[in-house]
Order: structure tokens, then C-alpha cells, then sequence
């Protein structure tokens, strides 16, 4: 009986209390939309920041398509730079230009989590390039939006080579 | 004198050295003491390892040297290398994406400067819109006129590198992807020769590798276009498994999304 005590005491030993960074991660889900005014967007290349003063950078859980559409689709990107604050998003349609959205697109949604407590992330979108439906460049706007309620409980994610990114719920 | 008995003292001598002692004794076998004294000979003379040692193996490289050299000297009288210039106007075929014409025309002339080259060359390479105005500051050049050819411009700014790229001389840059200097310069056409001084996936001669590139290189996939352009499809084959098709876009959209220093 002592013996039973015992490892029970050491497994609890070994479990301990949460550590902070445990009890403080949550996770943002960041729209990204593209406006491309009233040009057709048949392809877009996006730059993604995500930075906390003083501390490590939220790290990408997943990236997912856009809205329903010639965008539904994730994005490639670099799989290696998850952890690093930064990303680059590129996709691209050869839909016909009738089939190709205008205005405000929802082109991916990237899930961060960050660990530990702190000031919020700041996140950000640059548009770095971007093209109509014959693959000649447009001006378009990118923008990265905290979706409200942005805490969301993910199953399972993994980064499966180069962006090809798979999310089960 | 050897003491050491040799017991095949004929085997060291020499073929024709054997056969002449053969015919000078009318004997089957040279005899043995004669075969000692004439090896003795041979070595003391150093006629063994003669060949290839001091004197004759200098004056033998040195023979082969003068040739190689002769032989260099004579192909560049005979075939002398021609400057090749490309000039702006004929670079304007090229023309799309962000960088324009004038920016893809410049392309081909980036030279051994490096970024000094680069900068060179799009300060002598832009168009009318701001190639005339100069930097604050500075004198403007008055002798050249804003309408002028990009190499009389780049000459008046006086650098080095703008002399490069006036002077034809700096189509190629190691720095802008797999094509060296050495194999772009052996290029005899300059419409082939820019394309190939481009960065390795510019495709629309942005001067850089975006999504567009994949995207211009997914149509013509998808038309069939590709292996039609200037190159016979050198610059499309991006992962060099001898067909332009869907992975060579894949390949070029993971140069667009690479992240530098990430991993």
C-alpha cells in the first residue's frame, strides 16, 4: 500500500502544476482578405507578420483557403517558416476572369497560437503581388483581420511539406 | 662493386642492350659477369630513370605550356570575341509585368559589379521619367538628352558600372541564379543571352520570382505554349526532369513563398 502511495506521489511529482505558457496559449484565427477593386484576382502573393514585442512570434498552427471559390483552396507557403513570425501566401486561379472574384476576397485564414503571457500579437498583411486572370499585374490591398471570437478549438493540424496544409476538425 | 650474386643478372638489362651482346658474343645468353658490368654501367650513368627527371622534365612542360598558350593566342586572333550591346529597343519584345520595359531591358546588362551593376543599369535603363533628372546636389548631364539610347545615357553618369553596360560588356551576372557569367557570355544571341541573365523563374522579367511567374508558367502549360519561348524552354524546366509541366509550377510557387533564413 505504501508502495502504491509512493508512485502515486511521484507521478503527481512528475505532473506538477500547469506550467504558465500551457495555461496562457490560445489560438487566432487571421482572415486574410485582398481587395482588388474592380479587377478580376487571379492571383495573389501575400505577406504575413505576426510579432510580440520582446517575445518569440506566434507560431502558424494552419492555413486554410479563402471563401468559397477559386480561393477555396490553401495557399502554398513555406512550411519551414511557421515558427518564425513571418509567411508568405501565394495562390493562384486560371479560372476564366468571369469565374475570378473582385472587390474584397477572403483568400486564406491562418490559425496562430501564442504561448505564454503578454501583449497581443500584432498582425499584419502587405500585398506583394498580385495579377488578373492572364497572369498580368494588378494594385491590390491586403489586409489581415482577427476574425471576432477569434479563439478556436483545432482537432489536429500538421504542415504537410510545402504548405500543402491539412486541418481536421 | 655489387657483392650480392644477382641471380638473374639478364633480366635487368635492357631489350636491345641483351640482343647487341647476343650478336657481339654468338651466345644464347649474355654471360652473367658481362650482364653485372653493363647494368653497373647503366646505373652509375643514370640511364634508368632518365626519362622524365630535371632538366628535360622542365624543358617538357615548358614545351607544353608555350603550346597551350600558342594554341590560346591563335583561336582569339583567328575568332576574335565580339562585344554583344543589347540595346533597349530591341529589349522592348520582352516587355510585361511590373518592371515594365524599361526594367526588363536593363536585365541582360547587369554586369560583374554586382548591385552596383544592377543599379547602374536601371539608372541608365529607365525611360524618360526620371533617367533625366538628376540627384540633387549633382550637376545634370547636359550633353545627353532624356530621349537619348540608354548606353550614351549610362556613359554620361560616369560609373563604372554604366560604362559596363554602355560597353556591352556586362550581360551576365553570376548573382541572378544558375546561369553563370561564363556560359551566358558564350551565348551568341542576345535575345537568348537576356533571358538567360534573368533570375532563374523570372518568367515576365520582373526582376524577381513571384506567384505571377508560376502563374504565367501554369498557362502556358495549359496552352501548350511551353517550350515555345526564345530559350527552347531552358529557363521553363525549373526541376530539370526534361518536361515543362505542372511540378515545374510547383517548383517556381515554392520559390515565390520561400522565406529566407527560415528552417
Amino acid at each position: 500500500m505504501s508502495t502504491f502511495a509512493g508512485l502515486v506521489l511521484f507521478a503527481a511529482s512528475l505532473l506538477g502544476p500547469p506550467k504558465p505558457e500551457q495555461a496562457h496559449s490560445r489560438v487566432y484565427s487571421v482572415d486574410i482578405v485582398v481587395d482588388s477593386g474592380e479587377q478580376a484576382l487571379g492571383a495573389y502573393q501575400v505577406e504575413v507578420t505576426a510579432v510580440r514585442e520582446g517575445l518569440l512570434p506566434p507560431a502558424v498552427l494552419v492555413v486554410e483557403g479563402g471563401e468559397p471559390g477559386e480561393f477555396a483552396e490553401p495557399p502554398r507557403y513555406d512550411a519551414r517558416a511557421v515558427r518564425g513570425g513571418r509567411l508568405i501566401l501565394a495562390w493562384f486561379s486560371l479560372a476564366a476572369e468571369d469565374a475570378l472574384p473582385k472587390g474584397r476576397t477572403r483568400v486564406a485564414r491562418v490559425h496562430l497560437r501564442v504561448d505564454g503571457p503578454g501583449p497581443e500579437p500584432v498582425i499584419a498583411a502587405r500585398a506583394m503581388a498580385a495579377g488578373n486572370a492572364r497572369a498580368e499585374r494588378i494594385e491590390v490591398s491586403a489586409e489581415a483581420t482577427v476574425k471576432a471570437g477569434g479563439t478556436e478549438i483545432i482537432g489536429h493540424a500538421d504542415h504537410n511539406g510545402w504548405g500543402k496544409a491539412r486541418i481536421e476538425r | 662493386m655489387n657483392t650480392n650474386p644477382n641471380p638473374e643478372p639478364e633480366a635487368d638489362v635492357p631489350q636491345r642492350v641483351k640482343s647487341a651482346l647476343r650478336r657481339a658474343y654468338a651466345a644464347p645468353e649474355v654471360p652473367p659477369a658481362v650482364a653485372e658490368t653493363v647494368m653497373e654501367e647503366f646505373r652509375r650513368r643514370g640511364a634508368v630513370r632518365r626519362v622524365w627527371r630535371g632538366r628535360r622534365m622542365w624543358w617538357a612542360s615548358a614545351g607544353m605550356a608555350a603550346s597551350v598558350a600558342l594554341g590560346v593566342v591563335v583561336i582569339r586572333v583567328m575568332w576574335p570575341p565580339a562585344p554583344v550591346t543589347v540595346l533597349p529597343e530591341r529589349m522592348l519584345a520582352f516587355g510585361a509585368g511590373e518592371g515594365g520595359p524599361a526594367g526588363n531591358a536593363v536585365a541582360p546588362t547587369i554586369g560583374g559589379g554586382g548591385s552596383r551593376g544592377v543599379e547602374g543599369g536601371i539608372e541608365g535603363g529607365r525611360g524618360s521619367e526620371r533617367g533625366d533628372l538628376p540627384p540633387s546636389g549633382e550637376p545634370a548631364a547636359p550633353a545627353v538628352a532624356s530621349g537619348a539610347p540608354a548606353d550614351q545615357r549610362a556613359l554620361a553618369d560616369g560609373t563604372d558600372a554604366a560604362k559596363e553596360v554602355a560597353q556591352g560588356r556586362s550581360l551576365a551576372d553570376a548573382g541572378t541564379g544558375r546561369f553563370g557569367s561564363s556560359s551566358v557570355s558564350n551565348v551568341a544571341d542576345p535575345m537568348l543571352k537576356a533571358v538567360l541573365a534573368r533570375p532563374l523563374g523570372d518568367l515576365d522579367g520582373s526582376g524577381g520570382v513571384d506567384v505571377l511567374d508560376a502563374m504565367l508558367l501554369a498557362i502556358r502549360v495549359r496552352d501548350g505554349l511551353a517550350k515555345n519561348d526564345v530559350s527552347g524552354g531552358l529557363v521553363e524546366d525549373l526541376n530539370r526532369d526534361q518536361s515543362i509541366d505542372r511540378l515545374d509550377v510547383e517548383t517556381l510557387l515554392r520559390q515565390a513563398v520561400r522565406v529566407e533564413g527560415a528552417g
